[in-house]
């Protein structure tokens, strides 16, 4: 594919990309989970691999069929996104009792001056600071989507779906160097964001 | 995740930066294996190296963060042994032979604390999920892991706890010594067997650092991804921060991927596992414990509790300097069974569920341990340390008493300003002046304990004006370990407590307010208590425990006071009994009496205090002085009288409802040392009974020095005594100007044995020579 242009498919029905997302949703999150378990023997768990997998099981199981895979990446990246957000939420929710408080003197002088005590989130371990950071992102890239929609998804594919340039370029209908380019702009709106 | 103090803004730049160059995914592969559990490595069967050595592995044991561990068996040797294989992620990512290089190392290290190495290696083709993974082999050890011994509810037995850090400090001394670095100490990776320590994985992270992050690292990059994968292009590699060590015992540094790490990583780790085997909790982060904490460091010893949070210092210089410093620290720690003791039976009083957290670290401001299910319930340890800025340093103080259960002090703080924490009308109406306002109130429950500094100076109170002031009524009160320097009229004030608890003080000096000032002064009725005003005494109730102070109060001006200890009208019976207990303080230079109770209603134990008035003033004027009700014992102090006028230890009671009944004082040594050349009036004694006073026993003293009589029995406003004796006191190296012993005029039955010579105005006083 590499700079080539590759229009997006849009003869479909809305309803039905609808009706595919829960069937996505159950399918990544299942074989994530599956890769998980399995002392996987060849590498760390790949996004990519995944997707396809997701693809090939869904169009030996439903039989549906898409002329442009590209397609299905993108919206495979999207409920990738959702997968993962949600267990960072699911991670959340398990901690008993919530994040937990930092109180510093900076605080305490701030309460004593009868200002409210903000919760700080601080995380400790690598789960609480992955779902965290994770569920912070997934804000940002909502808002980033509100500054500049092709840069929020060139996120959602290079990031949460785990899709390479090309694959990004040939969902997006855009070119290697414009996801490259977009990439590179959206981490720097995203360090901007998360650090500011 | 928007609000983010200085440390952890740092961290969230390298987490970020790891998310982009991973991916989502594998970024959340952490997350996704703790909600998923460690399912999924069941393996067993034969397994073989690339170098033909084979394993029976029989049973998963566990899993870590790197690697599972299986019991295997070695068949070559016939002996259980214990394997420990990488996962597939890490081995993925280290380079399989570099790993086994790197682990060679380490293999040399032999120690009676230190689990060995047997054997490593890479599985072969044929070991089928295992195939082409890093392990190594140590001996299989029957025990548990220090983790599976740190339940909340079941603390270590102290001296079993000492053995154990000082067994992980022996084998850090030993390991750093040849330079390996451990970087991954946790309870996970001590073992317990027949009651010794062994720690695991030494040198492990760093074999997993040094093969990821050397040019062998590359070659584990995966292949499926495209070759403009930010993982292969990006110059830097942040795996490190999401192997190398488990987040909660990483030393500041290493969280912050600092690549030049060095053995004071492990000095920090070992200081979060003192911390948690000590307390039953983390320092940082709870494990959802049940209570009794803050008690379980109320026993330890202060140098103990010094050296941990030596070891828990940001910066690594802060930290001691070696594990050999830690060991030798270790060493002469003293453990202080006697408080440990005192504290049981106070202590099981409490146990309310808390959910300690988080503790932040402020630099050299101010360290908050900060206990909080937030909005929920407060704090349950905080820790400060003082900045000399008395705005900063009351407003900490106050506000961290309010918010937790334990507050402990380290380092200096000044209470030099106005005060602004209103004290009871009775206190500022009565006679004896005291200031309108307090510096820090003290209103609940909670217990203040000073923390050495590293260099062992004691935390520090610096002036103010009654820097704690305690109206907390039904509450258990505790100050220990503080140093209280010059504050104006006393160092703290009770009105109101239920159990208070004040050892261990230091009081330097006391600016008098008016004409006088006390150490200490525990107070419901503003001036003394009398049959129309008693104040509230039942508002003071429980054991009040006053020990091992060191009170030193010399008054710089003719015309003031300045007073010890100070108890009036507390306990009320039989529903607010207290017991008084004033044991082993040492009390200098006081113008005024150093311990004065009047109105005790319960026991009161005046015993083995070392007292010493401050010296040729024309003071006249009573050292212990009891009076009006209580049911006294008064051992074993040494007192010392350097003033003109001076009785040792009078008890009296001019109000015939509150008559002195019972008192037993006994084997006290008084020294009556008035200024030399000095003509001492004839109502001296060294130890004195006056006015409503029935079946008092004065018995077994030693009376030294001068006055115009030892023991003397006498009138005092309408009140006769009545039944007392005085018993075999020894009176050798006494001198007395008028008889050894007085019986005053109208003084019914007195008993006196051995009492030297005698002056008898008494009614039917009985003598045996």
């Amino acid at each position: 594919m590499g700079a080539e242009y590759v229009g997006m498919e849009r003869s479909r029905d809305p309803a039905e990309w609808l009706e595919l997302v829960p069937l996505v949703y159950d399918e990544l999150r299942a074989l994530a989970r599956r890769h998980l378990r399995r002392e996987r023997d060849s590498h760390t768990l790949n996004t990519t691999a995944l997707v396809h997998e997701t693809y090939l099981r869904l169009v030996q199981q439903r039989g549906a069929q898409w002329q442009n895979r590209s397609q299905f990446f993108a919206i495979a990246a999207r409920v990738m996104r959702r997968v993962l957000i949600d267990y960072a939420r699911q991670h959340r929710a398990a901690k008993r009792g919530g994040p937990a408080a930092i109180i510093t003197l900076e605080r305490v002088e701030e309460e004593m001056n009868n200002e409210p005590l903000p919760g700080d989130l601080h995380a400790y371990s690598a789960a609480d600071e992955r779902a965290e950071l994770l569920l912070a992102l997934d804000e940002a890239v909502s808002r980033l989507a509100a500054v500049n929609q092709r840069l929020a998804q060139v996120v959602e594919c290079r990031f949460f779906g785990g899709l390479s340039e090309d694959e990004t370029a040939a969902a997006l209908g855009v070119t290697a160097r414009t996801v490259r380019r977009d990439w590179v702009k959206a981490k720097d709106w995203l360090r901007r964001e998360l650090e500011a | 995740m928007t609000q983010h103090s200085g440390g952890s803004r740092e961290r969230m730049t390298a987490l970020l930066e790891e998310a982009f160059d991973s991916g989502a995914l594998v970024f959340s592969e952490p997350l996704l294996q703790a909600l998923e559990g460690d399912a999924g490595d069941e393996f067993s069967g034969r397994v073989r190296s690339e170098h033909g050595i084979s394993y029976e592995i029989e049973r998963k044991l566990g899993r870590g963060g790197m690697a599972t561990v299986y019991l295997a068996r070695d068949p070559k040797h016939d002996r259980p042994v214990a394997i420990k294989v990488l996962h597939a992620d890490v081995s993925a990512r280290v380079g399989a032979e570099r790993f086994v290089r790197e682990i060679r190392l380490t293999a040399r290290l032999q120690h009676p604390h230190v689990l060995g190495l047997l054997d490593s290696g890479v599985f072969d083709r044929d070991a089928s999920v295992l195939a082409g993974r890093p392990y190594y082999v140590m001996p299989y050890v029957e025990g548990e892991t220090l983790r599976a011994r740190l339940a909340p509810d079941a603390l270590l037995p102290l001296a079993e706890a000492m053995r154990v850090l000082r067994e992980v400090a022996d084998a850090l001394c030993y390991a750093h010594s040849l330079g390996v670095i451990h970087r991954d100490i946790k309870p996970e990776n001590i073992l317990l067997t027949r009651g010794h320590a062994l720690v695991a994985d030494f040198g492990i992270a760093k074999a997993i650092a040094a093969s990821e992050g050397g040019s062998d690292g590359r070659e584990s990059v995966t292949p499926n991804d495209s070759p403009d994968d930010p993982t292969n292009s990006s110059s830097a590699f942040t795996w490190s921060s999401t192997v190398l060590g488990t987040p909660a015992y990483m030393a500041p540094e290493q969280a912050r991927a600092n690549a030049h790490l060095d053995h004071r990583a492990d000095l920090y780790a070992w200081g979060v596992v003192a911390y948690e085997t000590l307390t039953g909790r983390h320092p940082f982060r709870g494990l959802g414990g049940t209570a009794d904490l803050a008690s379980r460091e109320k026993s330890l010893s202060p140098a103990l509790v010094a050296l941990v949070m030596r070891c828990l210092e940001t910066a690594p210089g802060d930290r001691p300097g070696s594990a050999a410093e830690v060991l030798a620290a270790l060493d002469a720690v003293a453990i202080d069974v006697s408080s440990t003791r005192a504290q049981r039976i106070s202590d099981s009083v409490i146990s309310r569920r808390i959910r300690p957290t988080i503790m932040a670290v402020l630099g050299v401001a101010a360290i908050l341990l900060a206990t909080a299910e937030y909005g929920r319930i407060g704090p349950s340890t905080i820790l400060l340390v003082g900045t000399g800025n008395p705005a900063k340093d009351v407003a900490a103080v106050q506000a961290a008493i309010e918010r937790a259960d334990t507050v402990q002090l380290a380092g200096t703080f000044s209470f030099r300003q106005e005060p602004t924490k209103r004290v009871r009308a009775s206190l500022t109406s009565a006679k004896i002046a005291t200031p309108q306002a307090a510096q820090v109130l003290v209103s609940k429950a909670v217990t203040i304990l000073g923390v050495p500094d590293t260099s062992g100076g004691m935390a520090t109170i610096q002036g103010g004006t009654i820097p704690f002031y305690v109206d907390a009524p039904g509450s258990r009160v505790t100050i220990r370990r503080v140093r209280f320097v010059r504050p104006v009229a006393k160092a703290i004030e009770v009105v109101a407590v239920r159990d208070l608890e004040i050892a261990s003080n230091r009081f330097d000096g006391v600016v008098p307010f008016g004409p006088a000032a006390a150490a200490l002064t525990i107070n419901t009725s503003g001036d003394f208590p009398l049959r129309s005003d008693s104040g509230r005494p039942s508002e003071v109730s429980g054991s009040i425990l006053i020990r091992q102070n060191d009170i030193d109060v010399p008054s710089e001006n003719a015309g003031e006071y300045t007073l010890g200890v100070l108890v009036w009208s507390v306990g009320r019976s039989p529903d607010a009994v207290v017991t008084l207990d004033i044991t082993g303080n040492k009390i200098l230079n006081t113008t005024a009496p150093a311990i004065m109770v009047r109105r005790a209603n319960g026991r009161v134990r005046i015993v083995a205090n070392t007292v010493e008035t401050s010296a040729g003033l024309a003071r006249d004027d009573e050292v212990i002085r009891v009076a009006n009700t209580g049911s006294y014992e008064i051992a074993h102090n040494t007192i010392t009288c350097r003033w003109l006028n001076c009785v040792g230890i009078s008890l009296f009671s001019q109000v015939e409802e509150w008559p002195m009944v019972g008192a037993m004082v006994e084997e006290n040594t008084v020294n009556m040392l008035p200024p030399a050349g000095s003509v001492v009036a004839d109502s001296n004694a060294a130890i004195e009974i006056k006015g409503f006073a029935r079946s008092n026993v004065v018995r077994y003293n030693i009376i030294n020095g001068r006055a115009p009589t030892a023991l003397a029995i006498e009138l005092f406003k309408l009140g006769y005594p009545e039944d007392n004796a005085f018993v075999d006191n020894r009176l050798d190296g006494f001198h007395a100007s008028l008889a050894s012993t007085l019986v005053g005029s109208g003084v019914s039955r007195t008993r006196l044995v051995h009492p030297g010579t005698v002056v008898d105005r008494g009614v039917s006083t009985t003598i045996e020579r």
